[in-house]
């Protein structure tokens, strides 16, 4: 059974959602998450990071899919005061060396705010519509670094892993 | 002073304007908030230049959630602000719930941007 869904053990709770690529799914899916880390921890505000890092990531995984299925897991640690967020999509190559320099750029900022500020400050500016702000949201708000891996699928396209882990109670 | 905006009810919010506050309440998480947002907020903002008013209120008390992309039209509203001519500009003030624990550290961040003219306080 654990190799049939990919089940995550050693797990103090834990949840696996896959979903088509429609944007109304994300609230839905945002909600579903705050339920679920409500029953398994009792500080309001981590929960309020989590539920926003997982929406943002969310749609970030919507509006750049290049085929069906967005996936977000969530697991709390058995041991520690610890929860990990996975987002999986779909993406082209030449669209996760964008998302990859991003996150780099997000991991390296040590003053948060100042790169979440130039961040709006350059979101003013851009006139395609794209705010840039989700990964810089995030940095800021939840102090948490970023892991990513991409897996090929074919020469263009492959799989792009986002990765948090966030610090609770 | 008064300013007169028609209600706004999109993709799960409702902005209503009641005398110098503007009311949002819903969430804002749909994929393209600007849509309804940006040609809101500059009319918000040109009537509230031609009305010679300084100041507006801004209750988000009853909005559950705001994505980036609708922080985003925030973020121009409040940066649009600082272009205006000195004499024209208003104060922006944003009342906040504190059991939306969202509201804390995302709209402090906007008050940043421009803290002579936006603050920011908590509802009692």
């Amino acid at each position: 059974m654990e190799k049939l869904i990919n089940y995550e053990t050693n797990t103090n709770g834990y949840l696996d959602i896959t979903f088509g690529p429609v944007w109304s799914y994300v609230p839905l899916t945002r909600n579903y998450i705050e339920n679920f880390l409500m029953l398994n921890l009792t500080e309001k505000t981590g929960i309020n990071k989590i539920v926003t890092a997982a929406s943002e990531l969310l749609e970030n995984a919507v509006k750049y899919s290049c085929t069906d299925g967005i996936r977000v897991k969530i697991r709390k640690h058995l041991d520690k005061d610890l929860v990990h967020l996975v987002v999986l999509n779909s993406l082209t190559r030449n669209d996760y060396e964008k998302i990859e320099k991003k996150i780099e750029e997000a991991n390296n900022a040590e003053d948060t705010l100042e790169y979440y500020v130039q961040k709006m400050k350059e979101s003013y500016e851009r006139n395609d519509g794209k705010a840039g702000l989700g990964i810089p949201r995030i940095r800021h708000e939840s102090g948490v670094q970023f892991s990513i891996s991409y897996i090929p699928v074919d020469e263009k396209t492959g799989i792009i892993e986002v990765k948090a882990t966030f610090i609770t109670k | 002073m008064a300013i007169r905006i028609g209600k706004i009810s999109e993709s799960g919010v409702e902005i209503t304007v009641l005398g110098d506050t503007v009311v949002f309440k819903g969430s804002i998480d749909c994929s393209t908030p600007g849509a309804f947002l940006n040609p809101f907020f500059n009319e918000l903002n040109t009537k509230l230049i031609e009305a010679e008013m300084k100041s507006v209120k801004v209750d988000i008390t009853q909005l559950s959630f705001l994505n980036s992309s609708g922080i985003k039209e925030f973020v121009n509203w409040v940066m649009g602000l600082s272009k205006v001519s000195p004499d024209k500009q208003y104060t922006i003030e944003i009342i906040t719930n504190p059991d939306q624990i969202w509201q804390e550290s995302s709209i402090s961040t906007l008050v940043y941007l421009n803290t002579k003219l936006v603050k920011k306080t908590v509802s009692k």
